[in-house]
C-alpha cells in the first residue's frame, strides 16, 4: 500500500520542527509551513496534498510536474518557470525559486524514501501531527479510539441498568 | 574518511533525546533521526534539527588572554600555567573560600564530577551551577517530602496517566518531545489535561481545564484544590493511612483556603479550581509536573511542597502511570546535581555537613578531610564577588550574565574579581569579562555520559573533531589539577576511568559502568546499585526514601512575592521561553534556521493593558524595573492576564528581574517583579 503524508493540526504543538527539518533536507528551502493562529489556539502544518488528480500536473505544459503512485514531483530540468502550476494549485503550494527560476514543492523527501527513511517532517514531528503511513493505518487508529470510547459508554450503561 | 553516523544525546533540554550526527571527514554535515531511541523514537524539536553552530566561524579556537589591547591568543601551556598560578596565589593570599567554581549542566557527568572534586580538594565548597536558578527548590522540596529530589517515574508513566497536571510550565515550547510523544499520547488515549499558569500558552491550548493565576499565587490555588479534595472526601484514604505522615496538620492548614479565597488571591476562577480538584481526584493514576513557573519564586521550595502534597493526597506515587516532579531544563542538569556540583552537596547528595558521608568520600579520594561548611550558591558567589570577598572564579560552560536574575550585579561581581576564567565554546556575554578564556570542545566533539530528567544515564559518543585547539573540558580540568599539584588525585586517562570512580562514590550509579553504558542504547535509569541491576524506573514503590519511610507532608502558607506592583511600577513582569531558542542563546543563536525564525525578543501583553498604556502591536518600548531597563518589541496576546507582561529572557531581559532569594533553595524570584512601560516616542 502507498504511504501518505497525513497531517492532523489537532495534534500540532506549534514547534516548527518540520519546517527546519524540511529546510535542512532541501538546500535551505522549506516546503512545509506551520501557521500559528493564536486567537484560534490552533496551528496548521501546511504542505502539498499530493492530489490524485493534481491540477498542477494537468496544467504543466512541459510535464515538469508529474505524478507517480507515491506523489506529485517536479523535474527541475523540464520546468520553464511559467508559473501555471501556481495559478492552478488550490492550496497555494508551489513556490517559484528565484535563484534557479524553477518551481519547487514538497517531494516527500524522495532521497530519504530511496534509503527507506520516512520524510524528514514526519520523522521529526514530536506530536504525531505529521505522520507518513498507509491511509488504512490512520483510519484504523481513529476507529480504535472511538470504539474504546463506545465500549466505555456501554459499560457505564450496563452498570446503570 | 567518508560520511558516518554517530549516536549522540541532544545537547539542549533535559528530555535526553537520541539522534545521529552525520559527519564527513570529521566535520558536522547534518543529522539523522534515531528511530529506535526509547525516549524520542526519532522525533526531535526544532533545535537539534539545525546543529550548524558546531561549524560556526565564531567558535573559540585558541586560549585567549585579556590585555590592554583586547584579547590575544596564547598557547595552552601558558594558559594553564597562568590559571593555576593565579588560583594558587589567590588561595594562598585570601584562603580557599575566596575562589569559586561554576560547573555546567551542559557538560558530561565526568566533567562535572572532576570540577567539583577540584574545588573541594582546593578546600572550598564554592561550587555550584545553574540548577540553582531552576530546580534547586524541587531538589530541596521533593527531598524533604519524598527523600529524593528527582522525577519519581519516567516519561512513559506520564503517557500512561489518566490525569496530567502541568503547573508553571510550557512543555509545548520548552519540552516539545515530552509534550508531543507523551502528554499528547496520553490525551489521545483519553487522559485529561489541566494546565495552571499566568499565560494561556501553547501547552494550555491542549488543556481540558486551564487555571489562569497571577504570578506568585500558586500556593493559594494548590491549597484550595487540596481543600476541596479533603472536604469532599475525594482523597486516597488507604494511601494516606499507610504511606503518609502529617495529614492532620495539612487539614488544619488548608481548611481556610476555600476556592473563593484562592480566587481572590490569584485571580483564577473559583469554579475552575473546584472543577480541577474533582477532575484530579477522578483518577489514582496521575501526573503533576512543573517547571520554572513553580521554582523561580521566593516561595519556590514551598510551591514544590504544595504540589507534591496534592499528588500524595491522590496516591500518585510508586506505581505505573504516576509521575511527580520537575521537568529539568538542560540535558545534564540532573547529572550535574547527582555529581555534587552544588554548594551543599557532595556527589550522590551527601550533605557537606554530614560527617560520616563526607569522611567516606574523603577516604575514596585518598584525602583525610574535605571542607565541611556549605559553600556559596550561584547568586551568592556574585554577591560576594561584588563585595570583594570572592576574588577569583572558574566558569565552565555557563553564561550567568544572561541567565542570572538582576544581571547588572553579576557583571559588577565579575568585573570586581581579580581573576576570572571562562571555559566555553563561544565568546559569551560572560566570557567578555574574563581574564583568560579557554576554548572547549562542544558535546559532539567529545564523549561522556549525560543524565536526563527521568534519571536516565546515557553515553554520548564523539562524532566530530573540535575546531582549532579547542579541547574537551575533561582534559582541561585534569591539566589544571596537575598544574595545581593535585596530580595524584587526577590520574585519569579519559572519561571511562572517571565514571569508574563515580561508580564507587555514588551508590545510585554503582552499576552504571562505562562498558555497560556504551553497550546500552537508551541508557540505564538510576538508582542502579549493581552491574546486574536493570535500573529503577519508578521510585517509592514500597516506601519513600525519607527517614520514616513515609511521605512527609509539610503544609505551606501563601506568601506574596517579594516585589508587588505599586503606583510607580504598576505592572507585574514575568519571564518565559520560546521553542526555537535555548537558554542564553549561545548555541541556538548561531544556527541559521533557528535565528531566522526566532530572531528577537517579543514581550507579550494583553490588548487591554496595551490600550491602557497606549502601546500597540510591534511597538518597541522600554521596560523599566527597580534594577534596570530593557528595550523590547511588544506583541499583543489575548492569553495573558491584564496587568501582566511576559518577556522571554534569552536575549538579556534578566537585567530587569528580581534577585530576592528563596530562603530554602537560594533560587532567585525571576518569575515576578514590578515593572513599568516607557514609550520611546
Amino acid at each position: 500500500m502507498v504511504k501518505i503524508l497525513y497531517v492532523d493540526p489537532k495534534n500540532c504543538i506549534s514547534c516548527k520542527a518540520c519546517e527546519i527539518a524540511c529546510e535542512r533536507e532541501h538546500d535551505n528551502v522549506n516546503h512545509i509551513d506551520v501557521y500559528i493562529v493564536e486567537d484560534a489556539e490552533v496551528s496548521v502544518p501546511y504542505t502539498c496534498r499530493h492530489c490524485e488528480n493534481a491540477p498542477c500536473v494537468t496544467v504543466c505544459p512541459t510535464k515538469a510536474l508529474y505524478r507517480t503512485d507515491s506523489g506529485v514531483f517536479v523535474n527541475y530540468l523540464r520546468c520553464i518557470g511559467c508559473r501555471q502550476c501556481i495559478v492552478a494549485c488550490p492550496f497555494g503550494i508551489p513556490k517559484f525559486l528565484d535563484m534557479f527560476k524553477v518551481v519547487v514543492k514538497c517531494d516527500l523527501c524522495r532521497h530519504r524514501l530511496a534509503k527507506n527513511l520516512p520524510p524528514a517532517c514526519a520523522s521529526t514531528c514530536p506530536s504525531g501531527a505529521i505522520v507518513f503511513t498507509e491511509e488504512v493505518e490512520v483510519t484504523k487508529a481513529k476507529r480504535g479510539v472511538e470504539v474504546s470510547k463506545i465500549i466505555g459508554a456501554v459499560k457505564t450503561a450496563k452498570t446503570l441498568t | 574518511m567518508s560520511e558516518s553516523l554517530t549516536p549522540v544525546v541532544c545537547p539542549y533540554c533535559g528530555v535526553g533525546c537520541g539522534l545521529f550526527i552525520k559527519s564527513l571527514n570529521g566535520k558536522y554535515v547534518g543529522i539523522e533521526y534515531n528511530y529506535n531511541h526509547p525516549v524520542n523514537k526519532g522525533s526531535l524539536c526544532p533545535k537539534p534539527n539545525d546543529l550548524s553552530f558546531l561549524n560556526s566561524p565564531h567558535r573559540l579556537k585558541k586560549p585567549l588572554k585579556k590585555t590592554e589591547s583586547g584579547f590575544v591568543e596564547i598557547g595552552w601551556r601558558e594558559a594553564i600555567k597562568e590559571v593555576a598560578g593565579r588560583f594558587k596565589e589567590i588561595v594562598n593570599g585570601y584562603g580557599s573560600n575566596s575562589v569559586a567554581f561554576l560547573a555546567s549542566a551542559k557538560c558530561f557527568n565526568e566533567e562535572n564530577y572532576l570540577l567539583q572534586k577540584l574545588a573541594r580538594l582546593l578546600g572550598t565548597n564554592n561550587v555550584d551551577h545553574c540548577a540553582r536558578l531552576c530546580h534547586a527548590p524541587t531538589l530541596v522540596g521533593m527531598g524533604r517530602a519524598t527523600g529524593v529530589g528527582a522525577l519519581t517515574a519516567t516519561f512513559n508513566d506520564i503517557a500512561n496517566s489518566e490525569v496530567i497536571v502541568i503547573w508553571g510550565a510550557n512543555p509545548a515550547e520548552t519540552y516539545p518531545i515530552v509534550m508531543g510523544r507523551y502528554i499528547m499520547k496520553a490525551k489521545n488515549n483519553g487522559a485529561k489535561l489541566i494546565v495552571v499558569g499566568p499565560t494561556k500558552n501553547k501547552t494550555a491550548w491542549h488543556s481540558d481545564i486551564f487555571i489562569q493565576v497571577r504570578p506568585g499565587t500558586d500556593i493559594a490555588v494548590a491549597n484550595a484544590i487540596m481543600n476541596v479534595i479533603i472536604n469532599e472526601g475525594l482523597y486516597d484514604k488507604e494511601f494516606i493511612e499507610r504511606r503518609v505522615d502529617g495529614f492532620d496538620k495539612l487539614v488544619q492548614t488548608v481548611s481556610k483556603y476555600t476556592p473563593e479565597l484562592a480566587a481572590s488571591i490569584s485571580g483564577a476562577s473559583a469554579f475552575a479550581i473546584k472543577q480541577a480538584a474533582y477532575l484530579m481526584a477522578s483518577s489514582r493514576k496521575g501526573t503533576i509536573v512543573w517547571s520554572m513557573g513553580i521554582t523561580q519564586h521566593i516561595v519556590g521550595q514551598r510551591n514544590v511542597l504544595a504540589l507534591a502534597t496534592i499528588a500524595a493526597l491522590l496516591g500518585w506515587y510508586g506505581k505505573p502511570g504516576t509521575c511527580v516532579g520537575g521537568l529539568r531544563g538542560q540535558n545534564n542538569v540532573q547529572g550535574s546535581c547527582d555529581m555534587g556540583a552544588l554548594a551543599e552537596f557532595l556527589p550522590g547528595y551527601v550533605k557537606v555537613v554530614d560527617d560520616v558521608g563526607r569522611k567516606r568520600i574523603a577516604e575514596l579520594w585518598g584525602v583525610t578531610e574535605l571542607p565541611r561548611n556549605v559553600g556559596l550558591t550561584l547568586p551568592c558567589i556574585f554577591r560576594e564577588a561584588e563585595s570583594g570577598r570572592v576574588k577569583a572564579a572558574y566558569v565552565m560552560g555557563e553564561n550567568p550574565v544572561i541567565s542570572e536574575a538582576n544581571s547588572t550585579h553579576v557583571i559588577n561581581g565579575l568585573d570586581r574579581m581579580e581573576f576570572l576564567v571562562v571555559q566555553d565554546i563561544f565568546m559569551t556575554e560572560t566570557a567578555e569579562h574574563a581574564d583568560i578564556i579557554l576554548p572547549a570542545a562542544a558535546w559532539a566533539e567529545k564523549e561522556g555520559s549525560f543524565t536526563n530528567s527521568e534519571r536516565r544515564v546515557q553515553w554520548s559518543f564523539k562524532a566530530v573533531e573540535p575546531p582549532g585547539e579547542a579541547r574537551p573540558d575533561l582534559y582541561i580540568i585534569i591539566d589544571l589539577a596537575k598544574e595545581l599539584g593535585l596530580e595524584k588525585y587526577f590520574n585519569y586517562s579519559g572519561p571511562d576511568e572517571v565514571l569508574l570512580e563515580i561508580n564507587k562514590v555514588i551508590p545510585a550509579y554503582a552499576g552504571i559502568t562505562p562498558t555497560r553504558l556504551k553497550n546500552t542504547p537508551g541508557g540505564i535509569i538510576w538508582p542502579c546499585p549493581s552491574t546486574d541491576h536493570e535500573g529503577t524506573r519508578i521510585l517509592h514503590v514500597e516506601k519513600f526514601r525519607t527517614p520514616s519511610g513515609k511521605f512527609n507532608i509539610i503544609p505551606v502558607e501563601h506568601q506574596p512575592p517579594a516585589e508587588m506592583p505599586d503606583d510607580e511600577y504598576p505592572l507585574i513582569l514575568t519571564t518565559h521561553r520560546v521553542v526555537g531558542v535555548f537558554h542564553t542563546n549561545t548555541m541556538t543563536g548561531r544556527s541559521n534556521a533557528l535565528v531566522k525564525r526566532w530572531p528577537e525578543a517579543e514581550a507579550i501583553i494583553n490588548p487591554a493593558t496595551a490600550h491602557t498604556y497606549g502601546v500597540s502591536d510591534n511597538e518597541v518600548v522600554k521596560l523599566v524595573t527597580r534594577r534596570g531597563e530593557y528595550l523590547v518589541k511588544i506583541r499583543l496576546h489575548q492569553g495573558i492576564q491584564e496587568g501582566v507582561i511576559s518577556v522571554p529572557w534569552h536575549w538579556g531581559a534578566n537585567k530587569l528581574t528580581n534577585d530576592a532569594l528563596d530562603p530554602d533553595a537560594s533560587t532567585p524570584e525571576t518569575k515576578v517583579c514590578a515593572c513599568k512601560i516607557v514609550k520611546l516616542r
